[in-house]
């Protein structure tokens, strides 16, 4: 019984992994951008999740609302006029910038908030359980961020597979270069993309505002698990990023369940794992 | 009025002048064949046009109004389509999809654009292949693709790049009676191609390209007849023809 109940509470997990993993996957999808600053700007969507929160008083569900807004116009800004300036056939440009970007955020709220570890309440919604038996809870909060992300990932299949910003998102990601000949400008495609891989991330970011404790220098590492449930999942395919995630928070929990201090190992471990037996994911889309 | 005036175009790569000082006009509804060697600038030319490339001098007018400094996108929203020689459809998605593309941001009605996206896969001769993956299509089926989206963006100018290469005598022929109803429509057509008989049943003009210039401009028997144009087409020296 202790067993299924890690089991579930890493798959809960996992689905705030995916939240984390879904903005990185789109960008890299649509304009093969890494993003070395994605984890940062899951930090800074904490941020502004806690001055929602706690400094202007508003509910939770507005302060999402408010820092998907805020996010996402941030980042259609931030694409149009800094990152589509070094988007080119060379990779290298836009990771050096991003990792300038990481840098330049860490250290902004290092400024503004101090080191201190924050958290933002969420008021009995926190601490409130589902029992499905006597020795199985199910935590509302993180069931709630499940299936969040559940919810997020399926926004982002039918927008991409079901309308005509959709359609020009897998035109783009197939061939940039054809795209403007058929009257779009990428430039505002690519703007766009990053606006909805933004809100992505600002759902992420509250999330994890709620869920745990944040500081200014835990980007990177959120990156990481980003990364993996990414490649794990395999590129290009988008509930494949779901099941990266929850082997991912799966392959946590056991760990943390062995030793405390294995959590982060086994994670990596499980990853290691798959790129051994599947490089190139587990559910990668074979490509025509 | 003429749908496109090219004046003094230049465009040079380094050292190295692809287009050189060309000049050429094109009336409404007319049709306009490019002959020449390969390498000699030819789909550069349609670069300058489309908007892919921007000229190191001259200028580019469209309708009258000049568009030598527009990209692609706008040269596009202003009537100017083109299919690649080789193709490049957007093969993760499906053929209709790839015509969908076309006009994404435009204003028409959804189920107007697709009807007139079923329509162009009509006269295509794609319809059958609508729901397949663009990846999964033969040669000809690509071509085919190229033209349909490029008509899906409802030009007035159409730019074919050697559309009819690699194809075989039959399907050439079929292609052929596609362009020309494309042309019956007012559709104005600039077609660069090898295969000179099947340019010929399609365009009223010839003009032959060679490093980069216009070195014969006129109706295609006349241009054929051209002593320059049999040298540079045929491989006959003239020089040992005359000995």
């Amino acid at each position: 019984m202790e067993w299924i109940n890690v089991l579930v509470q890493g798959v809960l997990l996992g689905g705030l992994y995916a939240l984390f993993a879904a903005g990185l996957s789109l960008m890299f999808g649509v304009m093969r951008f890494i993003n070395i600053a994605h984890g940062d700007f899951i930090v800074v969507a904490a941020y502004l999740m806690l001055v929602m929160v706690l400094t202007l008083g508003l509910h939770p569900v507005i302060g999402i609302g408010l820092v998907v807004i805020l996010m996402g116009c941030a980042g259609y800004l931030g694409q149009r006029f800094l990152l589509n300036r070094v988007l080119d056939e060379d990779i290298l440009p836009p990771v050096l910038v991003t990792f300038g970007l990481s840098i330049i955020i860490q250290n902004s709220l290092l400024e503004t908030f101090s080191a201190d570890s924050q958290r933002v309440p969420s008021g009995d919604f926190a601490t409130a359980s589902l029992r499905v038996s006597d020795e199985l809870a199910v935590g509302v909060l993180p069931l709630a961020m499940f299936l969040a992300a559940v919810g997020v990932i399926g926004v982002l299949q039918f927008i991409f597979y079901r309308t005509a910003l959709g359609r020009l998102l897998r035109a783009t990601s197939d061939d940039p270069e054809i795209v403007p000949l058929m009257g779009a400008n990428n430039s505002h495609i690519f703007a766009l993309a990053t606006a909805l891989a933004s809100g992505v991330v600002a759902i992420a970011g509250t999330m994890l505002a709620m869920k745990t404790n944040f500081d200014p220098t835990i980007g990177p590492s959120r990156l990481l698990f980003a990364f993996e449930a990414v490649i794990i999942g395999g590129m290009g395919n988008i509930w494949g990023t779901l099941a990266g995630g929850i082997i991912l928070g799966v392959a946590q929990a056991i760990g943390a369940q062995i030793d405390a201090g294995y959590q982060i190992l086994a994670g990596h471990l499980a990853f290691l794992a798959v790129l051994i037996v599947r490089p190139k994911g587990l559910f990668a889309k074979a490509k025509g | 009025m003429p749908i496109l005036e090219l004046n003094s175009v230049s465009k040079r790569y380094g050292a190295l002048t692809v287009t050189d000082d060309v000049s050429f006009s094109l009336e409404e509804g007319a049709t306009l064949g490019i002959i020449g060697p390969n390498r000699g600038g030819k789909s550069t030319l349609f670069n300058l046009i489309g908007g892919t490339d921007r000229v190191n001098e001259g200028a580019v007018l469209f309708q009258g109004r000049d568009v030598t400094r527009t990209g692609a996108a706008d040269r596009c929203h202003a009537g100017i389509a083109r299919s690649f020689q080789i193709p490049h459809p957007f093969v993760g998605m499906t053929v209709f999809e790839n015509l969908l593309v076309a006009d994404a941001f435009g204003t028409t009605e959804r189920h107007a654009r697709e009807d007139r996206c079923r329509n162009i896969l009509d006269q295509t001769g794609l319809l059958p292949k609508a729901n397949r993956p663009a990846g999964s299509l033969t040669l000809l089926e690509r071509k085919r693709l190229e033209l349909a989206r490029a008509l899906a963006t409802d030009p007035k100018l159409l730019l074919l790049d050697e559309i009819a290469g690699g194809l075989t005598e039959g399907e050439c022929k079929s292609l052929v009676e596609t362009i020309k109803s494309i042309r019956d429509r007012g559709v104005s057509i600039i077609w660069i191609e090898h295969i000179v008989h099947a340019l010929t049943a399609v365009v009223e003009r010839l003009i032959v390209i060679d490093y980069g210039k216009v070195i014969a401009d006129g109706a295609p028997a006349d241009v054929m007849a051209l002593p320059v144009v049999k040298e540079i087409y045929l491989g006959i020296d003239l020089d040992e023809q005359a000995a």
